[in-house]
This record gives C-alpha cells, sequence and structure tokens, in this order.
C-alpha cells in the first residue's frame, strides 16, 4: 500500500541530500565522509519504502530496514573515526 | 526479521550517540551543534522503535508516526550535520589562531633576545680587544722588562676572558641547531673534564667530591651534557669565597632507568635572594668577582630544556649554592 508521506518523505530527502552536497562543495565544509554515505543509504531506504508499495513488498520491506541499519552502522563507523580538537 | 534489523539499527544509532557525547563531551567542544545531531540520532531511534511496535502488531498509529519522525529526521540531520561540520571549522580555524599568536609569541621573544644577543656580543667581543691593543700600546712604549712582563700577563687574561666568551657563544649555538644523539654517558670523564679544565680560574685548592651511583647504562646527548657539567662546575669553582681555605664541591649523582638526578653543591658566595629567579636570563651577572659573559647559567637551562630535563637552584649568601638536575635516561628508547 502506497503512503503519500512516503513519496514526501524521499522526495525531500533527495532534494535536500543533493542541496547539501551542493552547499558542503561551495563552502568546503568537512563532513566525515561516511555520514554522506549514511545519508545516501538512507535515501536508498525511502525509495525502497516506496517500491515495496508495487512489487516484491516483503524482500523491500527488509531491504529497508536493512539499508536503515547500514546507515546506522555508517554513522557509529564516521563518529568513531572523526577527530576532536583537544583545548 | 525486520523487529531484529530494527534492534540492531536501534543499537547502532544509540551507539552513535554514545560515541559522539563521549567523543565531545570529553573535549568539551562543540557543545550546541552536537547536541542537534544527537536529538536527530534520538528522533530516529524514537522513529524505528515505533516501526517496530508495528511490526510487533502494536497497531498501524505507531507505523503513522514512524513515518512522521522519518520526515522529520532528514531535514533535521543535514541541518544538524551542516551546523556541525561548520563549528568544527570554526574550531580548527580557532586551534591555528592560537598556535599562530603562541609562535608569534615564541618569534617576540626570539627576537627580542637577538636583539640583546648582538648588542652584549659585540661590546663583551669588543672589550677584551680594545683592552689587548691598548695593552699592546703601552708595551711597546716601556722599556722596562718587568712591566713589559706585566703587561703581557694582563693581555694573556683579557685574551682567555675572550675565549672563554666565544665558547660560550658555540655552545649557545650547538644547543640551538644541533640535534639530540643518545649515546652512553661516563659522568665520572665529564666531571673530571670540565674540572682539570676550569680549576686554574681558582687560585686555590678546591677539593672535588664524587658520589656517582650508576644502576643501568646512561644515555643522552653528550655534547649538550657536557656544556652542562662544564658551566656548573665552572660557576661552582668562580664563586667560591676568595679568602675561604675549605673550598669543596660535592658532586652526586643518582641515574636509574628513568633519569639521572644530578646534585652540584658547592660552599661559595651563594646567590642573592633578589637575584635567584634572574640567574637563567641572557646575560644576567649576580656578581663582580668574576668577568663572565652572563651567558652560562642561560645555555645550561636551555640544554636541560632541549634534554627534557629540569634544573633547580638552591642557594644561601655567604654558605653556598646546591643545583639540582634531573636528567631523562633515554637508553629505552635508544636500545
Amino acid at each position: 500500500m502506497q503512503e503519500e508521506s512516503e513519496i514526501i518523505n524521499f522526495v525531500l530527502s533527495t532534494l535536500l541530500f543533493f542541496y547539501f552536497l551542493y552547499v558542503l562543495k561551495k563552502s568546503e565544509l568537512n563532513v566525515p565522509t561516511l555520514w554522506k554515505y549514511a545519508m545516501i543509504f538512507i535515501i536508498l531506504s525511502n525509495a525502497a519504502t516506496i517500491i515495496e508499495g508495487y512489487f516484491y513488498s516483503n524482500f523491500f520491506d527488509c531491504l529497508e530496514h536493512a539499508l536503515y541499519m547500514v546507515a546506522g552502522l555508517l554513522f557509529l563507523i564516521g563518529a568513531f573515526r572523526f577527530k576532536t580538537f583537544k583545548r | 526479521m525486520i523487529v531484529i534489523t530494527n534492534i540492531l539499527s536501534i543499537l547502532l544509532f544509540i551507539s552513535t550517540v554514545i560515541v559522539l557525547v563521549i567523543k565531545t563531551r570529553f573535549f568539551q567542544q562543540n557543545s550546541v551543534p552536537i547536541t542537534q545531531v544527537i536529538f536527530s540520532f534520538i528522533l530516529i531511534i524514537i522513529g524505528i522503535s515505533l516501526d517496530t511496535l508495528y511490526h510487533l502488531g502494536y497497531g498501524k498509529l505507531f507505523d503513522t508516526y514512524g513515518e512522521y519522525i522519518g520526515l522529520l529526521f532528514f531535514p533535521l540531520i543535514i541541518l544538524s550535520i551542516f551546523t556541525f561540520s561548520l563549528n568544527r571549522e570554526l574550531e580548527k580555524q580557532k586551534q591555528s589562531e592560537i598556535l599562530l599568536q603562541h609562535q608569534n609569541e615564541i618569534l617576540v621573544k626570539r627576537n627580542m633576545e637577538l636583539d640583546s644577543f648582538v648588542y652584549r656580543v659585540s661590546h663583551d667581543l669588543r672589550a677584551p680587544i680594545c683592552t689587548s691593543m691598548g695593552l699592546t700600546d703601552l708595551s711597546i712604549k716601556s722599556l722596562d722588562i718587568d712591566e713589559i712582563k706585566t703587561y703581557l700577563n694582563l693581555q694573556s687574561s683579557s685574551l682567555k676572558r675572550l675565549d672563554q666568551f666565544i665558547i660560550e657563544i658555540l655552545d649557545y649555538s650547538k644547543n640551538n641547531h644541533s640535534e639530540i644523539i643518545s649515546e652512553n654517558i661516563e659522568f665520572e670523564s665529564l666531571i673530571d673534564s670540565a674540572f682539570q679544565d676550569y680549576q686554574y680560574l681558582n687560585n686555590r685548592h678546591i677539593h672535588l667530591e664524587k658520589n656517582i651511583f650508576i644502576q643501568t647504562p646512561f644515555w643522552n646527548d653528550q655534547l649538550r651534557l657536557k656544556i652542562i657539567f662544564n658551566n656548573l662546575i665552572s660557576n661552582a669553582i668562580k664563586f667560591q669565597k676568595t679568602d675561604f681555605e675549605n673550598q669543596k664541591i660535592d658532586i652526586s649523582i643518582h641515574a636509574n632507568e628513568q633519569l639521572a638526578h644530578i646534585i652540584i653543591r658547592d660552599n661559595g658566595i651563594g646567590i642573592r635572594e633578589n637575584h635567584k629567579s634572574e640567574v637563567f636570563k641572557m646575560f644576567f651577572r649576580g656578581s663582580n668577582q668574576t668577568t663572565g659573559s652572563g651567558l652560562g647559567m642561560y645555555i645550561v637551562k636551555d640544554c636541560i630544556q632541549k634534554v627534557n630535563g629540569t634544573i633547580h637552584v638552591k642557594s644561601n649568601l655567604n654558605e653556598g649554592t646546591t643545583i639540582e638536575v634531573l636528567i631523562p635516561n633515554l637508553y629505552s628508547q635508544t636500545s
């Protein structure tokens, strides 16, 4: 069953992500790379939620949650790896 | 299956929050932006938890709430990561500014020292040369052989002073420019060589007592230790009481695998209370008893800092001075 919020979520997150990349490129800010990949996985997870409504619903439902889990893993490794500045 | 992946996701996001809290709280930085990032993660943890409840059969409502939270999560995480990165960048710039400021302070200090150094060096180099030239003129004019001998003796001591001053400048330069070379240190030969070189500075016999206990081989920079011992021992010889018979210098060294504890004690004229904090300053001379350059203790302190050691001076006027030096043993780092 397709829900409107899922489509809005996917479109919004994709647009925001590209805008985010654009701002990052302009400002030359340094964001942990793994966090960027984690956000891509969240977008993919949102895409899987939409596809789930049309075909292979069980598979894409599982994939959606698995992709979220991968995103969580990447956020964790990214948090571990970033450097902090000692005062 | 979905419930398990959801639980794993929740655990991963909780771990991320914990890691971020530990990393940032310990270093007390990025407090506001990191709170935003953590808030986003807490939001997604709630969202996934609601979704898990839905999959466990607790009703459709949880799924709807989960969807709404999912909608909120992405803009929020993007915003918070952005402000977090911005803050990190600012923090990095602030650190660079602090470093730059610190380096600038060092440069200003060095520059002032250099100004003073050039002035004093040219003055102190010129003084013995002028004295020598004057004495040569007097010798040329004089016909009395005894008078000429007196002038030559004065000229000799003036040139010795010049030589000593040049040695000190060379020591200063060597300490500033040479790398630390770790090698086995023979304390006894360092002390003997320094004592033999400088005992002529004093007309009376000075009793030297050495107590050296070496538990393990002691390694450090030979050049700098030679400079340190030469200066400390020559000071202990120079600043003895002129009219005192029982002049003595005690040197004790205890070296183990961590460090060498060196104590050089004399019963000389001592240091005035108000001079104690000044002795390590460049060109500081606390007494007119000798004609030193005032560079010796400055070079000693510089050398000790280079080898990561410490120096402490205890002194009572007219009773004597005790210099305590701690030098690390580099044997374990070298072998």
